[in-house]
């Protein structure tokens, strides 16, 4: 058996963006229309096989806050990354991330993350056009996902799992 | 792929965790248990007075309510400081009553049962002032330490895990994340400084002790009443840890190998207490 490492991310963003859905989606592969709005913080966990060791990921939903202020930093801390969330049929969303990303930014600047713009399943509903994300796309990589088709929503985890899994870390394990 | 979440009957800590429904919440709101204390009755409860009490009260009730809203939307730490010690009380009282039943059901499972030790129990209940149910309890498992956890502090990341069913394995890392939340939200809830801690919290039977650092969280799951004995080994086992594991602590980033080496020093806290006194045990 390879050997394991243990990392903690967080799912940030507004209410009702689909934070839980993506969670749920890609740890047990389920979706609901129903929305239960998560209270202080859901913790759910799922195993990634990479080539040389397994991760296991724990993850941390947040409830959603529509300040950052609200935002429970003590969730946060210990994160080795983030995953935004934003709803593709709601603008202000958007603009909510990105405040958080400037907030985040002053307190933990340098772990990945990364923006899923969610609900690309509604895409016809779309608020956030290409043009709205020009200036985001450069600061951090942005992710079309839906939890509900399940588009995108794999490629997304595994992404930051790589970007947290360090090349020097896997260099060490491959040496050792 | 191992995939769970909180919400799968899990045998270990979780069954005893807060659980909402799809989401695993503990922020609950305070204003349900909130109940203002009663007008205490002038003395010697004249009649007189009653009638007109209950009047003023429910005039006055409307009133009392909104004023209660409006402290907790506006200062909910304040209604928290007035809350958590009734709440302890709650709890303390409930506690109480669990071992008043914990004694009653050893009487009923023991009074039926034919033995020398248990005749000896009666004889020393007719000759003392202890009933026999007590004598009883002091001779058996007063607390059994069932799960020790070592926790990495700020990430809430499981280092080491100690059980006595290793069925229980397999939860332990989503506990030790709730744990850490649950200690959070404490500390934020209850303005506690960084040095002071949630030490110890119960559900269904079950007490958490917790042991803290700035570094790390010692977790063990106990049935029954811990006893000063077992609180002070959990000490004793946090400051070791601390000054040995202290750079391994510091420079962890998800790698648990270098806390291996600790695993035979959680299992030693997997103890059994009972309420034997040394001499009684000669028998
Ligand atoms: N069509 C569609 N609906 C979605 C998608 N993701 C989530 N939803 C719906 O959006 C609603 C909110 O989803 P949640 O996952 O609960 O949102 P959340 O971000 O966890 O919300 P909070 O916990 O309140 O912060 C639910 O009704 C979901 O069914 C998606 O990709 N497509
Ligand atoms: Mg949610």
């Amino acid at each position: 058996m390879s050997k394991q490492i243990k990392k903690k991310i967080c799912l940030i963003g507004s209410f009702g963006v689909g934070k839980t859905s993506l969670v749920s989606k890609y740890v047990k592969g389920i979706f609901s229309e129903k929305y239960l709005s998560t209270v202080g913080v859901m913790i759910s966990q799922k195993a990634i096989q990479l080539p040389d060791c397994e991760v296991l990921l724990m993850v941390w939903d947040l409830a959603g806050e529509d300040d950052f202020q609200g935002l429970r930093l003590s969730f946060i801390k210990g994160a080795s990354g983030v995953l935004f969330v934003a709803d593709g049929t709601r603008s202000e969303t958007l603009q909510l991330t990105q405040q958080h990303i400037d907030r985040l930014g002053e307190f933990y600047s340098d772990i990945p993350t990364l923006l899923l713009l969610n609900k690309a399943d509604l895409k016809d509903r779309w608020e956030i056009t290409d043009a709205h994300l020009n200036d985001v796309e450069s600061r951090v990589e942005v992710f079309h996902t839906s939890a509900k088709t399940g588009e995108n929503v794999e490629d997304a985890f595994s992404r930051i799992t790589e970007m947290m899994i360090s090349p020097e870390e896997r260099a060490m394990e491959a040496f050792l | 792929m191992s995939a769970t979440d909180l919400k799968q009957p899990a045998a270990a800590l979780p069954r005893r965790l807060p659980d909402a429904r799809s989401t695993t919440t503990f922020v609950s709101t305070p204003v349900e248990s909130i109940s203002l204390p009663q007008a205490a009755p002038p003395d010697g409860g004249r009649k007189v007075g009653k009638a007109s009490d209950r009047q003023l009260g429910h005039a006055l009730k409307p009133a009392i309510e909104q004023v209660v809203l409006d402290t907790l939307r506006e200062n909910p730490k304040v209604v928290i400081d007035i809350v958590y010690p009734v709440l302890g009380r709650v709890i303390r009282k409930s506690i109480t009553s669990a071992l008043q039943a914990l004694v009653a059901s050893i009487e009923s499972q023991a009074a039926d049962v034919f033995s020398f030790k248990r005749l000896k129990w009666r004889w020393q209940a007719l000759t003392s002032d202890r009933s026999y149910a007590e004598i009883v309890l002091a001779n058996s498992v007063i607390c059994s330490v069932d799960e020790v956890l070592l926790i990495h502090r700020e990430t809430g990341l499981l280092l080491v895990h100690a059980s006595r069913d290793p069925e229980h394995a397999r939860d332990a890392d989503l506990v030790s994340s709730m744990l850490t939340a649950i200690e959070d939200f404490a500390r934020d809830s209850f303005d506690l400084d960084a040095d002071d801690s949630l030490s110890s919290f119960s559900m269904a039977g079950q007490t958490v002790l917790i042991r803290t650092s700035p570094m790390m969280l010692i977790a063990a799951a106990v049935a029954g009443n811990p006893t000063s004995k077992v609180n002070d080994m959990l000490d004793e086992v946090m400051e070791q840890l601390h000054s040995d594991y202290h750079d391994d602590l510091g420079n962890f980033s998800g790698d648990v190998e270098p806390f291996i080496s600790i695993l035979p020093v959680l299992e030693a806290c997997l103890t059994t207490e009972t309420g034997q006194t040394q001499h009684e045990q000669t028998n």
